[in-house]
């Protein structure tokens, strides 16, 4: 007897995946959050271990854009994502893209 | 922050924000998505809002530069004191910043009054920094 119920793997990866997030709501929210964090510390900390300065700015919006890819792939299939998510991962984009460019002097970017 | 860089960057975020968001609902709609940005009546609102903003800064900036090429000047004419074309554009670079700061924050935090301090706080700190800049422009270092 197995502690949850499984999903039916008949139908293909889709609709596995897409049972699981019915099941789990914040399967979607928690991976693109994994991703963007995944991304922002090891990007910022890698880039100071090879030069001794991070820029943060710059790897919030390579986060943010590479969350914002995944989450367009996810909006072809129904039921994976939904708006309010994928409004949230543009906002963020907005946010950092702000951040950036409000970080850096005329020349430096 | 010099003015230079405050008024490059607000230009920079403009188009940058501009462009995310007409990727993201371009993409919608060259692959038939399931979900699509465009059918966030906040997103429309807001790109056309900004489109306004664009064109109106386009604009002014074109009849400024008109009048500042069309301008003479004779021996013992006194210097012109409005610096009229170097103010070009700072209402629709407010109102670019506040659109953007303001569509990203309700879709953030949602539309509830009681976040609304930080937005307040925010356009607050924007409009201190930027009569900060103008009168250092005018009257020198206020340090």
């Amino acid at each position: 007897m197995s502690l949850y119920a499984q999903p039916s793997l008949t139908g293909g990866i889709d609709e596995t995946l897409v049972e699981v997030v019915t099941t789990v709501n914040t399967f979607i929210p928690g991976l693109l959050l994994f991703v963007w964090g995944v991304i922002f510390i090891s990007g910022i900390s890698t880039q100071k271990l090879r030069t001794g300065y991070s820029d943060t700015p710059m790897w919030a919006v390579m986060a943010s854009i590479s969350t914002l890819v995944i989450s367009l792939l996810l909006s072809l299939t129904s039921g994976l994502i939904n708006l309010e998510t994928l409004s949230i991962v543009v906002a963020i984009n907005v946010f950092a893209g702000l951040w950036l460019f409000l970080s850096k002097g005329r020349g430096e970017i | 922050m010099g003015q230079i860089k405050l008024g490059i960057s607000l230009i920079m975020t403009t188009l940058f924000t501009f462009a995310i968001i007409m990727f993201a609902v371009n993409f919608g709609a060259d692959n038939d998505a399931s979900v699509l940005l465009s059918n966030d009546s906040d997103y429309i609102t807001f790109t056309d809002n900004l489109s306004n903003d664009i064109q109106t800064f386009n604009e002014n900036a074109n009849a400024s530069m008109d009048t500042l090429m069309s301008t003479t000047q004779e021996t013992g004419d006194q210097s012109a004191s409005s610096g009229g074309q170097f103010k070009v554009g700072i209402t629709t670079l407010i109102s670019m910043a506040t659109t953007i700061i303001t569509v990203g924050f309700v879709k953030i935090f949602g539309e509830n009054e009681g976040f609304g301090v930080f937005l307040t706080a925010i356009i607050g700190i924007l409009l201190w920094m930027i009569g900060l800049y103008a009168w250092k422009t005018w009257k020198g270092n206020p340090d």
